[in-house]
Order: structure tokens, then sequence, then C-alpha cells
């Protein structure tokens, strides 16, 4: 009989707290990128006024102050760096990155695309030497005990098995960060048997051996997981899946591939019945990255994650 | 009969009730039907009044099954036939000599009755390529979104796209769809993405499908949101007739289309309906995790189908 786990960590309430006490301790300084017209200023004020992060922005600043007093917003605080082109205030944010001195970017009213292409250029520094980047996406549904998170849904394009292994280490950091040890990881398949003519099922059991070998460390591997099996014990125990740590309780779903990750990530944003947020992990610093769907809630707890992977 | 477009789960029972009460009540033969959640939806089904079922199976183990769940089966057509694949046989061979209009897959493994179904000798192979459409009521999206092929092809190649796509049009028609809007998925809508399908779908899929299909709205690449949300549309200015706005969500991979329709039918309240597309008659396959809600859906567009395919004569052409 497979127990049912549960993280000290469970709810998006829990990350606020998390990240409420982190920053007490020291503020992020925090880089808005193309803030004007861009629904994440409005998220990116909130966390401000909430002394969640040390605001930083890399604008027009005509225009951005401009933008201020029209919107009423006190910017005393802000650190406010002349920058004309989005396009340039990326490579700068991420060169600052590097050289610490930012601890978060947040994108703005960039395409998500486009703003990720040119963080990924060469002269922008932003990717440290071995290490992949990758989009998570963290959720709170409400037929679910617990948080859930999805990778990769916005960065990975690759889905062989070296970039998955990354995918999943990234995943396992990230949760580390935001406080939930060891946790119990779901590589998704769309059947819970191995099937040679689909990778995805032999990738799922090649990761599962890895982490019982002990080559991928601080979490509990099961694949390949169906949804309903990853996410639902009684169809764990339905389709026979005994001895398992993670079928019925999942914390992380690696999807298979980045078409995946981000259908599901735009699917629940639209239409989920659940609190969520995201988050480009695995950089110099941790970046906040909101589709247009998204909401104010979601926007501002892309902020708190971030806060808590700095 | 009013051909108005089937946008919502309710509408596709309705529909399927007034072509029954139209005359045109069809039959759905469940193959190896000791199955209970099996008995029980096509039970329920048939007490709605838009089908007769035909239970193929073992009779002893479908009375004890049904005896558990105080499933009443005294209307129920039964043949007995204890042996799973003679039975799998007899349902299919009912489906060929036109005694049924649908097939139900019951407790026989999915390929065994595929593979039943395209034998020779009972004709019912319609096209080269067969596929899954899982048609979801998804609450918040203003019609019903075929996402395809999540249950057949594991990774379609260029010419079984257009297969799977093609079958995909026919539902969309069946559901009285016109124009029919196909969205081409993709993590991104940038032709010059180095995601590897993107270049195939906008080089060959596309062109093929507006020769082939004059009559279809056809786009690609677009991300979820950009299909199906004409908020998002609007914000990255696409006005076309599909953003927005899309019937069909074509992906390229088996795990894409069903990982996305599990997380909308657990976690956005999606009312599902699946049925497999290309054989002469529509196979509707439901699997333990469905609710009875789903699975009645299910056998609601079967006979859709059904009853599309004769009133066009559709094999015949």
């Amino acid at each position: 009989m497979n127990n049912f786990n549960m993280p000290s960590v469970k709810s998006f309430n829990d990350i606020y707290s998390k990240a409420k006490d982190k920053a007490n301790k020291y503020k992020p300084k925090t880089a808005l990128i193309a803030p004007h017209g861009s629904a994440m200023t409005e998220s990116f004020v909130k966390a401000v006024n909430e002394n969640l992060i040390e605001p930083f922005v890399l604008a027009d600043e005509k225009l951005f102050r401009k933008y201020a007093s029209n919107n009423n917003i006190n910017i005393d605080s802000y650190k406010i760096l002349d920058i004309n082109q989005p396009d340039n205030a990326i490579i700068t944010a991420s060169q600052m990155s590097g050289k610490n001195e930012i601890d978060i970017i947040v994108k703005g009213r960039v395409p998500a695309e486009e703003f990720l292409n040119i963080l990924f250029e060469k002269e922008s520094k932003f990717q440290k030497k071995g290490k992949q980047v990758s989009h998570i996406g963290l959720f709170q549904p409400k037929n679910y005990q617990k948080l859930l998170m999805i990778t990769d849904g916005a960065v990975t394009v690759k889905n062989d098995l070296k970039s998955l292994i990354n995918i999943t280490n990234n995943a396992i950091s990230f949760s580390e960060k935001i406080g939930i040890d060891n946790p119990r990881i779901a590589v998704l398949a769309a059947v819970e048997v191995v099937y040679p003519q689909m990778d995805s099922t032999i990738k799922g059991a090649v990761l599962s051996k890895m982490a019982e070998r002990n080559q991928i460390k601080g979490a509990f591997i099961d694949g390949p997981l169906s949804f309903d099996v990853a996410m639902d014990m009684e169809a764990a125990i339905g389709k026979g899946i005994k001895n398992s740590e993670v079928a019925g309780q999942a914390d992380i779903m690696i999807a298979p591939d980045i078409d995946t990750g981000n259908s599901i990530y735009k699917a629940m944003s639209l239409y989920g019945d659940t609190e969520m947020g995201g988050i480009v992990f695995g950089g110099n610093v941790p970046v906040t990255l909101n589709a247009f769907v998204d909401s104010e809630q979601t926007r501002f707890n892309s902020i708190l994650l971030s806060v808590l992977a700095s | 009969m009013e051909k108005k477009p089937i946008i919502s789960s309710d509408m596709l029972i309705e529909q399927a009730v007034a072509i029954a009460n139209d005359g045109r009540k069809k039959t759905v033969v469940v193959a190896v039907a000791q199955d209970v959640d099996v008995i029980e939806a096509i039970v329920e089904a048939q007490k709605t009044g838009y089908l007769n079922g035909v239970l193929v199976g073992d009779k002893s183990k479908i009375e004890s099954l049904a005896g558990e769940k105080n499933i009443d089966l005294k209307e129920m057509n039964i043949v007995d036939e204890p042996d799973v694949l003679i039975a799998a046989n007899k349902a299919v061979e009912l489906a060929s000599t036109k005694e049924a209009d649908a097939i139900m897959k019951g407790f026989v493994p999915t390929s065994a009755l595929l593979k039943t179904i395209l034998k020779k000798e009972y004709n019912l192979r319609g096209k080269e390529t067969l596929s899954h459409c899982a048609v979801l009521d998804i609450p918040g999206y203003h019609k019903l979104l075929n996402l395809t092929d999540g249950g057949m092809v594991v990774k379609p190649t260029k010419e079984q796209k257009l297969g799977i796509l093609e079958n995909a049009i026919t539902v969309s028609k069946a559901l009285n769809l016109t124009p029919v809007r196909i969205a081409v998925s993709g993590a991104t809508n940038l032709n010059s993405s180095k995601i590897s399908h993107i270049k195939d779908d906008v080089e060959f899929l596309i062109p093929k499908a507006k020769e082939m299909f004059p009559d279809v709205e056809i786009k690609a690449p677009l991300p979820f949101d950009l299909a199906t949300s004409k908020k998002a549309a609007k914000h990255r200015n696409l006005d076309d007739a599909v953003s927005g706005d899309a019937d069909v969500y074509l992906v390229d991979s088996i795990e894409e289309c069903n990982l996305v329709a599990k997380s909308l039918i657990q976690f956005a309240q999606a009312v599902f309906a699946g049925v497999i597309v290309g054989a002469k008659v529509p196979v509707s396959l439901v699997s333990r995790t469905d609710t009875v809600k789903n699975k009645k859906t299910s056998l609601a567009i079967a006979c859709l189908m059904a009853d599309y395919y004769d009133q066009n004569n559709f094999w015949e052409n």
C-alpha cells in the first residue's frame, strides 16, 4: 500500500511566508525589463510595497517616470538604469547578474521567445558553464492536496536524455530552494509501461533507474507514469503500481518535451482550477517569466518563487 | 433536422437523442462486455434513449458484474461468448454486417480489438491512418476542443499527421462546424523556431491541407493560449480565422495529446468524449478513470459519427 506523504511546504501561502522570512533578512535586487504597459509591472510594484524585493528598473527613464506618476506609483526607492531598447536592457541585466549586481530578473512586455533568445545569446553571459536553464511551473490545483511542479514548459527545445536529466536536476534544486526536500518526481508518458517504440517511456525508466543508483540525488523518481497515475492514488492502485514512492503523490512532473510542458502550462493558466506561478531556473539568477494569459496572482506568485530561488 | 453546431458535451448527447428520435437510433456493440464500467455506461446511454446496446461477452460474468452494482440488464441484448477473442470477432462481425453502427471496447486490449477490426475479411478499414480524437468540453472555452492524436499514432510522420488531420476534420463536420478551424501545436508561434516539427508543419502540412481541404481554416504553429484564447490572440495582433477560436488542436505526439487532455480533465474539470476515427465504424474506448458522464459523452459522439457516415454515404465515395 502506498502512503501519501505531505511536504511541509504545501501551498502558495507557505511559499509567501517563506519568501517574507527570506526577504526580512535580505531583499533580493530585482531588475524589471520593459515595464511599460506590462501587467507584470503591477505585480512588481506590489512585491516592492510588500518589502519582498529591492527594485531596479532597466528602461527609458523619462517614460518610466511618467508612467509611475500617471499610475501614482512611488518610485523613490527605485534604482533606474536609463536604457531605451529592451534588447539592451536584457543584455545589461544578464551581465549584471553574472557580477552579482542583481539577484532576480523580471520580464515585462517582451514576447517570451524573444526575451529568452536574447538572454541566451553568448554576450549575455547568462548561462553558467555546464549548466542548463529550464522553465518550471508550480501549481496548487484545487483537487490536489499539495503543490505540483511541471517542467519544462518554455526553455529546453531538445528532449534527449541528457536534457531531461538536467531538467530533473534543476527541478530538484528548485524544490530544495522552496522547501520541498526529497521531492517525488514522475517522469510523464502516455502509459506506465515501457514500449520500445515510445521514447518517453524509455527515458522515464532510465531516469528512475538513475535515481535508484544514486546517479540523480535528492529525489524519488518513478517513470514512465501517466498523468492520472502520477497524481491520483486510486488510479495508481487501479493500475497495479505498487511500491512506488511517487505514483499518486508526485511533487514534480517531468514533461516529455517542450510542446507538452508548454501546452499544459498554458492550459492550466487559461482553464485550470489552480493557483500557479512560473520561473526560469538554472542561469546566473532566477528569471520571472510570465505568459500574457497569466493572472495577476500568478505573476505575483512567480516573483515569490524567484525570491526563494535567488 | 436542424444543423446547428455542437459546442458542448450536453449538446453531444442532445444531438444523439435527436437523431434517435428522428428514427435513426444507432446500435452500439460492446466487444467483450465483462467490464462493469462499460456495462454501466451503455445501460445509461440506452436508458437516455440514444442507442441500443448489444453486449457480446461472457454472459454469466456480465450478469454478476451488473448485479454487484444493481445495474438492470432487462432491456439489454446479450450475446453469450465466454472466449475473449471469439467475442471480439463476433462483435466486429456485427459491425461488418451493419447490424451495429459503432463498436465500444470492453474487456479486451485496444491493440487486439483494433487488429480484429482491421482484418481484411471484415472490410472495415476506411482510411490509411486511424487516430483518436479527444473532444473536450473545457469550462471557460466557448466551444468544444478536439485534441488529437492521443491514442493511436505514437510519433506521426508528415503523412500520418495529414491523416490525423483528415480524421479530425471528419469529426468536426459530424459536429456541424463550418468552417472547421484547426490550430497546429507548437510551444511558440515563431516559424523560425528550432522545435523540429514546426518546419514540417509550415512547409508540408499547411500547404497540403489547404490543397486537400480548401474549406477549412488552418494555422501553424500556435501555442495553446494563442489557439484557444481570443484575448491572447488579440494581444499578439492575430486576427485570423483560427487564433483564439480553434475547434481542433493538432499536436505532434501521443504524449502531448494525452497529457494535456488529462491535465484539463483532472485540473480544469473538462468533460471528455473520445473516439477512434478512420475505420468505417466509429470505435469508442473509455478507461476506468473516466467518469460515467465522460463515457456517455464518448458513446454519444460515436453515434453522431455513425450517423454522419450514413447520411453522407461517407464510405461509398
